[in-house]
Order: structure tokens, then C-alpha cells, then sequence
């Protein structure tokens, strides 16, 4: 029953969701909630290390930083066609794979921290890249590319960038209810008892990181095919921090978490951006930002929908024990 | 030659100035398994705050001071407010740290403003010394003999005092210092607010040596100071001095050669190393997770 | 009773380790705990000691509460642990190894330091050796000399024979037998002999909590007691 419930609710909100472009057409507003759907995907394969198997990547702009630059260095190169941006598709799946694997092998083995550093190093390490390759990435002041004449149409792109974010979901959805899903659990819970049983610890996390990577890298294209530009940006920690508010604010460890995180961090990005016209003060909205997620992570480790679901639970004994059940 | 001579005064200056950011992060990661990503925000608030007296009053020294004074305050602050009441949870303090390492370099925008300061050479500290035809830049030595005094100090602490012995014993197995009567709380405060203290030292040194500082400068050298601490291994003030010594001079021989190379190959140091010893050169602490 | 412990419960994270130890340790005598692998031999140590804080009941010794203390509290109440790992420091040398332990050096620490020396002479050929070289039972030794040096009245020790041979343990069997006569010892052992040897009473353990008591020389002849919960026929 309660199953199913859920489902009616969520399939209603994705209904919704289709048919607002026509319901209440507003530039800015399908831009936003576009932006929305696009970091919900790069925040749900960032809660698939951090949630839900207990690795914590301080450089997880990398994959997005080259799903995008494939993009738009495939599409300006090759011309604006769906066949350049099936290259770019394939570059990015084999660019991800290749690289996620190769950091997983290094250093998920070792302790957490070192995966941490080592993110963090190499996303360093790809900017540096990236701004100094400018022959092809033109450095830090980037470039403009087309995309496929389909894909311009801003409605379109907002019911592409849907089903994108719907598909990735039902995908992780599944995965994490599968027995592979179920192991990763097993190893954030208690890493040296999944060990003890028979697990190899590492495999499963190195997979995790390769499907995290890859649906990062995925993100990252179609969030350069929504601005049509890029610079060095993506690989920046503050792409790494975005993702981190919004899966640590949002809920680790479950998969609207990262959505709502996702829809709210935009939304707080957008409005604060028009402040700083207001106030300089807002201009630093970061340290907010930096406050509360500290805040969070100090007093609400769980986050919204965890917490919810917590309240939720407590709620429902409560309402057992009046029955006396 | 010369130039070769030049290169390696220059390698070795950048090597101590991140030597001075990896021994804290070194020692507060052996000795509490913390890794405080947010200590390159340290060496930015260091850099500011010291320059910042240094323009006021003229006097550079006093900026030295009290960058470590900002150090060791900043660190007492932080142990005590941030990582006490995360201990043992390894998942909430890297996360936390991060956040800290944010907030501590946008909070320098809010303070000083969103630009990069001009940090100029102290005069007596200022120009160079030829000597047999090569130029010696007097700041970059001065850099130097700062770093190997911390250097000797910290050998000399923690191999001839009860204190150093507790601290390396500590890094070996916390739990038995524990069992022997020490107050670990007490130690783990007192090696961050050092660690914390040659952060900021190393902030306002590398002020004149660069010439500006910037809010960003903090994540671009911590990264240094994490590949250091990897190459020489967690808790090992010896194995930092050593990888430091290693990244400032391959750093400096390679930017000459290759400049597109120089911060991919202290990146190929490191994965070599953590191929073939992932303990580090001078490790002896486990890293199996 | 030197140290009295009522219905300690200690949970390590997630798990309930120790479901119920009772216990009382007479002064001047040697307390054995036994009992299988995985009992909670070694948790209760480390639970005495604050290590594994012991979320409820109460140990008491000499009279006061101390569950709640820190370890270095605990240990300067005078009570000394040798953990079933002996917990060397590897890279410290012996010299530095007791320095650890050894807060002041004022006339009285220096005569324990005399006293354990000439109870473990072989600790002084090695002095600037280092932890990691020595064999295991050097190490044993240093790790009890390690707590002995401390100002102490209780010493819990946790498997000192594991691993060693035959003559070494009755070597540490004998310095055993020795230092009670300065403190009063509660000691861990597998090795039923080297218990029923030095051990004046007995705790059984069983998936934490204590199962059975008395003095040794019952335990001696309890056939049944033995089979049950040692495992020894
Ligand atoms: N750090 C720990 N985490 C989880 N379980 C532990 C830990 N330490 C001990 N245990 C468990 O507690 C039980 C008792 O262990 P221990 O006290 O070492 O027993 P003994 O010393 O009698 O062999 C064992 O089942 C062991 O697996
Ligand atoms: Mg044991």
C-alpha cells in the first residue's frame, strides 16, 4: 500500500513537471528548474559514493568538467549534429570510466582520506589543464558552441533534461535495490564486517565510483548543452562544494535528497545572485552557504529527507503504540 | 649553471613554505586520523592577517608574529568547535573541514575585499647577493633558514622531549599513550594549534615571495602540502621535510624545462608512490581503510 | 575490595559487547578472567581502563565511581594496562618506550624504574633498541615494565603468554608471581596452566558476562566448569 502510494505521488509530480512548460511559461523559471534537473542528476551520482556507499570525493566536478568539455569541444569541432554529440557521448562514457576507475584503484583502498585528497588533487590538476591546453579549451575565458537545431527550443530542452533526470533516477532506483546496491549499504554501515563476509570491499566500491563517474560525466554534458559555453569553471571546487550542499542539505543516503538539495541550492543561488544587486554583502553568499553547511553537518547529518523520514518513523510508532500493536 | 643554482634556491624556498603547511597537516592527521582540509585556509588568513600589520606598522617581523598569534588562536577555535564535537566520525570531520577551508577564505573577501593584495618585500630582506656570479635573492634564502629552524625545532621536540615522544608514540598507537596516563585531548589541542600556527607562518612568508595574495591561494597550495604529505607519509615529519624538499625542486626544474608539466609531475610523484608504497617513503602509520 | 565492578554493560558502536560483568578484585591477590575467544575478556579491560567506556553499571575502585572517567584519570588513580597486543611503540626505543610512561622522575619513580630493571635485566642489554626489533617476549616484557614504572596498585594484563614459547612464559609466569607482592593483578590467560599457576581466583566469561567465580583451586577440579566454558578436558 505504502509502496504504491509513493509511486502515485512521485508519477503525479513528474506529470506535473512535464506540463508546466505549458502551464506557466517563463524564461527564467524552465532555465532554473532546467539547472535543476541537471544538478539533481550530478547530485544523485554523487549520493551514490557519499550516501550510500560511504565515500567521500572532493573532486567529483572532474567527471562533470569532462563530460562538458567533451561536449563542447566535440560539437564546436565537429559541427552542431547529433553524430558529434554521439561521439561526445562516447568520449565522455570512456573518459569517465577510464579515470574513475584508475583513482578508485589508487586509492580506494586505502583509508577514506586519501580518496578525498586524491579527488581533490587531480580536479586541481585537470583546471590547471585545462587552462593552460589553450588551444583547446581556450583557458579560462572559454567559448561558445551550437548545439542541434532540436535542442535549442528551450521547452524541448527542459523535457529533455526531465527525462534525463527521471531516467537516472528509475536507474538508481533500481540499482540500489539490487544486490549490488544492497553490498555498497553494507559497506558503508560496517566496511570491515561486509569484509568479513566475503565481499571483495573494494571491487564493489570501485564499481560504485565507475557508475557515479559515468553519470557525473553525463550530467556534465547536458550542462554544457544548456549554456552553450564553458570555461574552466566546471572543474572548480565550487562545483564539487554545490554538489556537496545539495546531497548533505538534500539527505545522503537516499535519492530525493539530492533532488530537493539540488532544487533548493539553485533556487538560493538565483535569488542571492539578484541580491548582490542589492547588497555587496550578498556577493559573499558563499559563507552562508559554507555556514549552513556546517551547520548541517554538525546538528542534521542527515538532512531534509532523511530527518523526515526519521520523524515519519517515529511518528508511526507512536501511532502503533496508541494502538497498542 | 647559475641558472640551475637559481633553480634550486627557488625549489627549495617553495618546498619549505609547503613543508611549513604539511607538517601540521602531517602530524594532526598521525596523531588524530583528522584530515583538516581546511588548513590551507590557515595559510591564506596567515598571509593576510600578517601583511595586513606588516603595511600598518612597517615592521615585518610584527606581521610574522601575529600571523602565528592568528594560527594559534584560529586553531584553538577550531579544535575545540569543530572537530571535538565531530571526533570519530571520519565522515562528518572531512566533510566539516571542507566547509571550514570555505568559509575561512570567503571570509578574507569579506574582510579585505574580493581582489589580490600586493605584498611587498621587507627592506631588509629585500635585493640580492652575487656571489661568484650567481644572483641570490636574499628573501627566498630567508625563506630558507625559516624553514629549516622549524625544521631542526620540530626534530629536535620531538626526539629529546616527553612531549615529542608522546606525540610520535601517539601517531604509533593512541590508545596506549592514552592507557599510559596521557591526556590525549590536551595533546591532540596543542599539535593543532601548532600545526595551525606554521600554516599562517608559512602564509605570510609566502606573501613577498609571490609578490600578491589572494583569497584562492590556500586550495592551490594545501594541494601541495596533501600531495606532500601522501609522498612522505601520514605522520612523519621527516618523510614531509624529504617529499617537500622533492615537489619544490621537481616543481622548480620542471617549470623550467616543461612549465605545462610542472604540477603533473608532483601528481606522477605521488601516484608512483602510492603505487608502490602506499604507507608513503617515510610512513609507518597503516592506511588500509 | 580493591575494585568492585556491578553489572558494567559496553556497547562499541553499534554492538553490545558486554551484556553484564560482575566482579570484585580483592587487593594483594591475582584475579584471572577466562574464557573463549570473542567472550569479552578484552573488552572489559579496555572498559576498567575508559578505553571502551562502559555505558552502564558502575566500577568502583577504592571506593569511588570511576566508569566515567577519563582514561588518564583512571590511570592516575593507579591502575596500569598491558593490552593483549602489547601496544609497543615500534619506532621509540626501549628508553623511550618507559618514558612514555613515566610522567615525573622524581626518587620514587626512579626506584621503580631500578626495581623493574632488575625484574627484567634483559630490558637494559636492548635500552636503545628499538620496539619494532625486539622479540615477542621482549616486548611482552617491556610492556609490562612499561606499566609498571607508573605509580600503580592494580595491573590488568591481557594474554601475556599468546604467542610466546614454553620458557618464556614461565619467565613471565615468575615475574608475575613477583610483582604481587607490590600490586594487585588482574590477568587475562587462555593458558589454563599458567593460570591455575599464578592465579589465586577465577572469573568466568561467557558472551559477555560473567558466568562463573571462585577460587582457583576450585576451578582446578570443576571437570564440568572447564568443559563448559574453557573448552579444556
Ligand atoms: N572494535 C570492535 N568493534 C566491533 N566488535 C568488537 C570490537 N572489539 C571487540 N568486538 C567484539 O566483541 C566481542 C568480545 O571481544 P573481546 O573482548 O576481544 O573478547 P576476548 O578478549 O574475550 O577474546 C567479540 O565478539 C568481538 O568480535
Ligand atoms: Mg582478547
Amino acid at each position: 500500500m505504502k509502496w504504491e502510494k509513493k509511486w502515485i505521488f512521485g508519477a503525479m509530480i513528474a506529470l506535473f513537471l512535464f506540463v508546466l512548460p505549458w502551464i506557466y511559461d517563463s524564461r527564467s523559471t524552465l532555465i532554473l528548474i532546467t539547472q535543476i534537473f541537471i544538478f539533481a542528476v550530478f547530485a544523485m551520482s554523487y549520493d551514490l559514493l557519499l550516501g550510500y556507499t560511504g565515500i567521500i570525493s572532493f573532486g567529483h566536478a572532474m567527471f562533470f568538467g569532462i563530460g562538458a568539455y567533451s561536449t563542447g569541444i566535440g560539437l564546436m569541432r565537429n559541427g552542431e549534429t547529433w553524430t558529434a554529440l554521439l561521439y561526445a557521448l562516447g568520449i565522455t562514457v570512456i573518459l569517465c570510466l577510464l579515470l574513475s576507475h584508475v583513482v578508485g584503484m589508487l586509492s580506494l583502498r586505502l583509508k577514506s582520506h586519501y580518496y578525498a585528497m586524491l579527488t581533490l588533487a587531480f580536479t586541481g590538476l585537470l583546471q590547471v589543464g585545462a587552462e593552460k591546453w589553450r588551444s583547446l579549451t581556450k583557458g579560462n575565458d572559454g567559448f561558445t558552441f551550437h548545439i542541434p537545431e532540436f535542442l535549442m527550443d528551450r521547452k524541448i530542452f527542459y523535457l529533455f533534461s526531465l527525462l534525463f533526470m527521471i531516467i537516472i533516477f528509475l536507474f538508481l532506483y533500481q540499482l540500489i535495490s539490487s544486490p549490488f546496491g544492497k553490498v555498497l549499504q553494507a559497506i558503508r554501515e560496517n566496511e570491515r564486517r561486509a569484509l568479513s563476509l566475503g565481499y571483495q570491499v573494494v571491487h564493489y566500491k570501485v564499481w560504485a565510483n565507475v557508475i557515479a563517474g559515468v553519470i557525473a560525466g553525463l550530467s556534465g554534458m547536458v550542462y554544457a548543452l544548456s549554456l552553450r559555453f564553458i570555461n574552466t569553471s566546471v572543474f572548480a571546487v565550487d562545483i564539487t562544494l554545490d554538489v556537496l550542499l545539495m546531497t548533505i542539505i538534500g539527505g545522503v543516503g537516499t535519492l530525493l535528497g539530492p533532488i530537493i538539495g539540488a532544487a533548493l541550492i539553485e533556487t538560493a543561488h538565483e535569488m542571492l545572485t539578484e541580491l548582490a544587486d542589492v547588497h555587496w554583502l550578498f556577493e559573499r553568499w558563499i559563507i552562508l552557504f559554507g555556514l549552513i553547511y556546517i551547520l548541517v553537518v554538525l546538528f542534521f547529518p542527515k538532512g531534509i529527507v532523511g530527518t523526515w523520514n526519521e520523524w515519519m518513523k517515529k511518528e508511526r510508532w507512536k501511532k502503533w503504540n496508541r494502538l497498542g500493536l | 649553471m647559475a641558472i640551475w643554482l637559481n633553480l634550486t634556491v627557488n625549489g627549495l624556498a617553495t618546498g619549505m613554505l609547503i613543508f611549513l603547511l604539511a607538517v601540521g597537516l602531517t602530524l594532526i592527521f598521525g596523531l588524530m586520523d583528522v584530515l583538516n582540509f581546511a588548513h590551507g585556509g590557515l595559510f591564506v588568513w596567515g598571509a593576510f592577517a600578517g601583511i595586513w600589520l606588516f603595511a600598518r606598522t612597517g615592521s615585518f617581523l610584527l606581521g610574522l608574529l601575529f600571523a602565528v598569534v592568528v594560527g594559534l588562536i584560529l586553531g584553538w577555535f577550531m579544535e575545540r568547535w569543530i572537530i571535538q564535537p565531530v571526533y570519530g566520525n571520519h565522515m562528518q570531520q572531512i566533510l566539516i573541514t571542507l566547509g571550514v577551508m570555505l568559509v575561512l577564505s570567503e571570509f578574507i573577501k569579506v574582510i579585505w575585499g574580493p581582489n589580490q593584495l600586493s605584498a611587498p618585500t621587507p627592506e631588509w630582506l629585500a635585493g640580492s647577493w652575487v656571489i661568484g656570479g650567481v644572483v641570490l635573492i636574499k628573501y627566498r634564502l630567508f625563506i630558507i633558514l625559516v624553514g629549516l629552524l622549524v625544521f631542526l625545532l620540530a626534530h629536535f621536540l620531538l626526539t629529546h622531549t616527553r612531549m615529542g615522544l608522546i606525540v610520535r608514540a601517539g601517531v604509533m598507537n593512541r590508545e596506549m599513550v592514552q592507557a599510559l596516563g596521557v591526556n590525549i585531548q590536551r595533546v591532540f589541542m596543542g599539535v593543532f594549534m601548532i600545526g595551525a600556527a606554521l600554516a599562517t607562518l608559512a602564509g605570510v612568508l609566502f606573501g613577498p615571495y609571490s609578490g600578491v595574495i589572494y583569497a584562492e591561494m590556500g586550495l592551490e597550495y594545501a594541494i601541495f602540502a596533501f600531495i606532500v604529505v601522501i609522498i612522505g607519509g601520514m605522520g612523519s615529519v621527516m618523510g614531509s621535510a624529504f617529499a617537500s624538499a622533492i615537489v619544490g625542486l621537481s616543481g622548480a626544474y620542471v617549470n623550467y624545462l616543461l612549465p605545462d608539466l610542472s604540477l603533473a609531475v608532483n601528481m606522477l610523484i605521488m601516484l608512483v608512490v602510492l603505487l608502490w608504497k602506499p604507507e608513503g617513503l617515510f610512513g609507518t602509520k597503516g592506511v588500509k581503510g | 575490595m580493591l575494585l568492585e565492578i556491578e553489572q558494567m554493560e559496553t556497547f562499541i558502536g553499534q554492538y553490545h559487547i558486554l551484556h553484564g560483568i560482575t566482579l570484585s578484585v580483592p587487593a594483594g591477590e591475582v584475579t584471572v578472567l577466562l574464557g573463549r575467544n570473542g567472550a569479552g575478556k578484552t573488552t572489559t579491560l579496555r572498559s576498567i581502563m575508559g578505553l571502551a567506556p562502559a555505558q552502564k553499571g558502575t566500577i568502583r575502585f577504592c571506593g569511588e565511581e570511576i566508569q566515567a572517567f577519563p582514561p588518564y584519570e583512571i590511570v592516575r588513580r593507579g591502575i596500569g594496562y598491558v593490552p593483549e597486543d602489547q601496544g609497543i611503540f615500534g619506532d621509540l626505543t626501549v628508553e623511550e618506550n618507559l618514558k612514555v610512561a613515566m610522567k615525573h622522575k622524581d626518587s620514587a619513580a626512579m626506584e621503580r624504574l631500578q626495581w623493574t630493571l632488575e625484574l627484567f635485566p634483559d630490558l637494559k642489554t636492548d635500552w636503545h633498541k628499538k620496539g619494532a626489533y625486539l622479540s615477542g617476549g621482549q616486548k611482552q616484557m617491556l610492556s609490562i615494565a612499561r606499566a609498571l614504572v607508573q605509580d600503580l596498585s592494580l595491573l590488568l594484563i591481557d594474554e601475556p603468554s599468546k604467542g610466546l614459547a614454553p620458557i618464556m612464559v614461565e619467565k613471565v609466569a615468575k615475574a608475575l608471581l613477583h610483582m604481587k607482592q607490590k600490586t594487585t593483578i588482574v590477568l587475562v590467560e587462555q593458558n589454563f596452566a599458567m593460570a591455575s599457576w599464578v592465579g589465586d581466583r577465577f572469573y568466568i566469561l561467557d558472551d559477555g558476562k560473567t558466568v562463573a567465580a571462585g577460587p582457583m583451586k576450585e576451578l582446578k577440579e570443576d571437570q564440568e566448569l572447564k568443559r563448559k566454558y574453557l573448552g579444556v578436558s
